[in-house]
């Protein structure tokens, strides 16, 4: 199977094939099983038999999940979290991660990083590559910067979320999610609603999900989910009217309404937000009788999202933080074996 | 531009910059000075004194002057002098924390954006306080389309309105952008293809009077980092020329003698400067044009010492072969 390789430079990668941890699968012949890329900087370099060949790691990795289970695929490797912008559950769970394959772990957060004393992201990352380290999980508050770091260095960089571009990791997690609850993403009808102007999540989903074949609505404020999306992204689908939004779809994915991105001009306040897209129990039955609610978290409760909905039967939202955990094991597992050493 | 620092808002430091250049530049430098105080947009700067040490224009540059009384008033004082006043024509209440143009490319990348009516909305300001007033005004480098119609309404009007555009937006878009190349981080930034075709006709048809190199040169090192880190700016002086004939001539819009007009004579005209025109008499500036040259600039063909020309790597057509000042060569073999 020929891949699409990525436009940066990948430095001395081969082909990583699928790690199998159980008997073989009767459907692998017509799949991709190499993987050559050493970075996961978006969804957008990523195609979709490399996404499906990652969620067959993933599925390898969901035993190991369970408290007392561990793998060592990835012992004497090193992982560096830099995470140059506030994140306990995506940190968290690329530690775990890292940890349920073995690897050391070392975590930098913004206060105790150098980049505070006026050092470049350059000299931080080659710093810590001098070190002898295998990967750096970053996020970042600048958009691009996953990119940027990947063609400088030639260690496996995975995005963790950089500003408003992409959030790869979330989108892989949230689509192995709906294949899991649905058998496939082909076909599904999914609703993003919230905040998609300033969220790497939106982006990274409505690539991942489109990528898979599912149909991407985005309802929202019309600040917030400008028509301008469509340009942007001539696949999706815009509303601005809740019960249009809802009626439909198989999955509705809530975005948190960040406060410290929005500028007061994009809604009145949180108030007119809850009031006029706010998902409580009245409006959820508005659903499909089998339609999922989906969260990536921290959720804003009595804002975007009432307790009777996040914690109700549609709610799928730990099942994603349990899935982030595989997902993210692929992803290192992968990235990491495409460097030969 | 003025926007050095210390600001060329006084004669003190207008005095030293002719001084420096007419002891250290090999070409013809002439000054302009801010048009308010520290180019704050809050006092007017000393135009009448600034302009018998030598500036030919007034300009707050980049921060623009945000406040249409302040504008009118410096208008109205510039005119006293007859000091054409140049406007960066942004309201920075729409552009905070921008970083390319606002349209596909920049919600695809999660770039904030700089719309075209941040543009637009002074450039029509301009035009209306240029009519109040009487006074010459010169809007800089139009990223817009929609700036060009406004300037082409004005000017049919008659009035004292002239234009610019720099070479770099007659040749890219923002789809350059692409991979978050820091090098082509300007403000105004590369807009769209219908921007470019209507900023390409509006010089043809005379709307926009001048095309300027917009030279604003960075560190490697500045440019060296995070999109939304890096300054904006272009060095883009050397390959002017270049950039303006592959859009307009290679590009098949524009002849020769129309680009070689809107390069010398526009701008010429628009500072209200007796330059750019070749007669008996005149000064002996000149440059040596090889049209058919096609080359791709590499860092090693540059002389500038700042490494941020976007323009190296790409395929272009026409260059400059040799420079003359005052009938003495100082570029060239």
């Amino acid at each position: 199977m020929t891949l699409i390789l990525d436009q940066g430079p990948c430095l001395r990668t081969f082909p990583m094939v699928l790690t199998s941890l159980g008997p073989p699968e009767p459907h692998r012949m017509a799949s991709q099983d190499t993987w050559t890329k050493k970075d996961l900087t978006g969804i957008e370099e990523l195609s979709r038999p490399e996404i499906e060949l990652l969620f067959r790691q993933a599925d390898q990795f969901l035993p190991a999940l369970a408290p007392g289970k561990g793998l060592d695929l990835m012992k004497g490797r090193t992982v560096v979290n830099l995470f140059l912008e506030p994140s306990t559950r995506t940190r968290t769970a690329f530690e775990i991660s890292a940890k349920k394959l073995g690897a050391e772990v070392v975590s930098i957060n913004t206060t105790a990083s150098s980049l505070v004393k006026g050092e470049t992201l350059r000299d931080t990352a080659m710093n810590i590559r001098a070190m002898g380290v295998d990967a750096i999980v970053m996020r970042h508050s600048s958009a691009g910067s996953a990119r940027y770091l990947g063609s400088v260095l030639d260690i496996s960089v995975i995005n963790a979320g950089d500003g408003a571009h992409e959030h790869p990791t979330q989108a892989l997690l949230d689509a192995f999610t709906l294949r899991q609850r649905f058998g496939k993403v082909e076909g599904l009808k999914v609703t993003i609603l919230g905040d998609i102007l300033f969220s790497r999540v939106a982006r990274s989903n409505i690539l991942c999900l489109s990528k898979l074949g599912a149909q991407v609505t985005l309802a929202g404020p019309a600040t917030l989910v400008p028509a301008s999306l469509k340009e942007a992204f001539p696949q999706v689908r815009i509303v601005h009217d809740l019960k249009e939004a809802l009626k439909d779809c198989d999955a509705v994915m809530l975005l948190r309404i960040q406060h410290e991105r929005q500028t007061t001009t994009h809604f009145p306040s949180l108030g007119e937000y809850t009031s006029q897209f706010g998902l409580n129990a009245e409006r959820a039955a508005w659903l499909k009788p089998e339609a999922i609610v989906m969260h990536p978290g921290p959720i804003n409760r009595g804002v975007e999202v009432e307790s009777e909905v996040a914690d109700g039967p549609r709610s799928v939202i730990l099942e994603q933080v349990r899935n982030g955990v595989a997902v993210r094991m692929a992803v290192l597992h992968l990235c990491t074996g495409a460097i030969s050493r | 531009m003025p926007d050095s620092l210390p600001a060329a808002d006084n004669v003190g430091t207008i005095q030293l910059l002719r001084e420096i250049c007419s002891r250290d530049a090999a070409v013809r430098v002439l000054p302009t000075g801010t048009l308010t105080k520290g180019h704050e947009g809050k006092a007017l700067a000393p135009l009448g004194t600034m302009k018998k040490a030598g500036v030919v224009a007034v300009t707050d540059t980049t921060s623009g002057v945000q406040n249409n009384e302040i504008m009118r008033r410096a208008l109205e004082y510039a005119a006293m002098f007859d000091l054409v006043v140049l406007d960066h024509c942004q309201d920075s209440s729409m552009t905070e924390g921008g970083q390319m143009h606002e349209g596909a490319w920049s919600l695809r990348l999660g770039l904030r954006g700089l719309p075209r009516a941040a543009e637009e909305v002074v450039v029509s300001s301009d035009c209306l306080l240029a009519e109040l007033t009487k006074a010459r005004i010169h809007l800089q480098h139009l990223s817009s389309g929609g700036s060009a119609d406004i300037v082409r309404r004005a000017k049919a009007k008659q009035l004292a309105v002239t234009a610019e555009v720099s070479a770099l937006h007659l040749l890219l878009t923002d789809a350059a952008l692409a991979h978050y190349g820091t090098s082509l981080k300007t403000n105004p930034p590369l807009r769209e293809e219908a921007d470019r075709l209507a900023l390409i006709a509006a010089l043809v048809d005379g709307t926009i009077d001048a095309i300027c190199s917009d030279h604003s040169p960075c560190t490697a090192t500045e440019k060296d980092c995070e999109f939304d880190l890096a300054p904006f700016g272009a060095a883009t002086l050397e390959t002017a020329f270049a950039a303006a004939h592959t859009a307009l001539v290679a590009g098949g819009h524009a002849d020769l003698p129309l680009l070689i007009a809107r390069l010398t004579h526009g701008p010429a005209k628009a500072l209200g400067l007796s330059a750019g025109t070749l007669k008996a008499g005149a000064l002996a500036d000149l440059v040596l044009l090889d049209p058919k040259a096609a080359w791709t600039p590499a860092a090693a063909d540059l002389l500038s010492k700042s490494g941020n020309n976007p323009l190296i790597g790409r395929a272009l057509t026409g260059r400059v072969r040799a420079t003359f000042v005052g009938g003495r060569q100082v570029f060239g073999t």
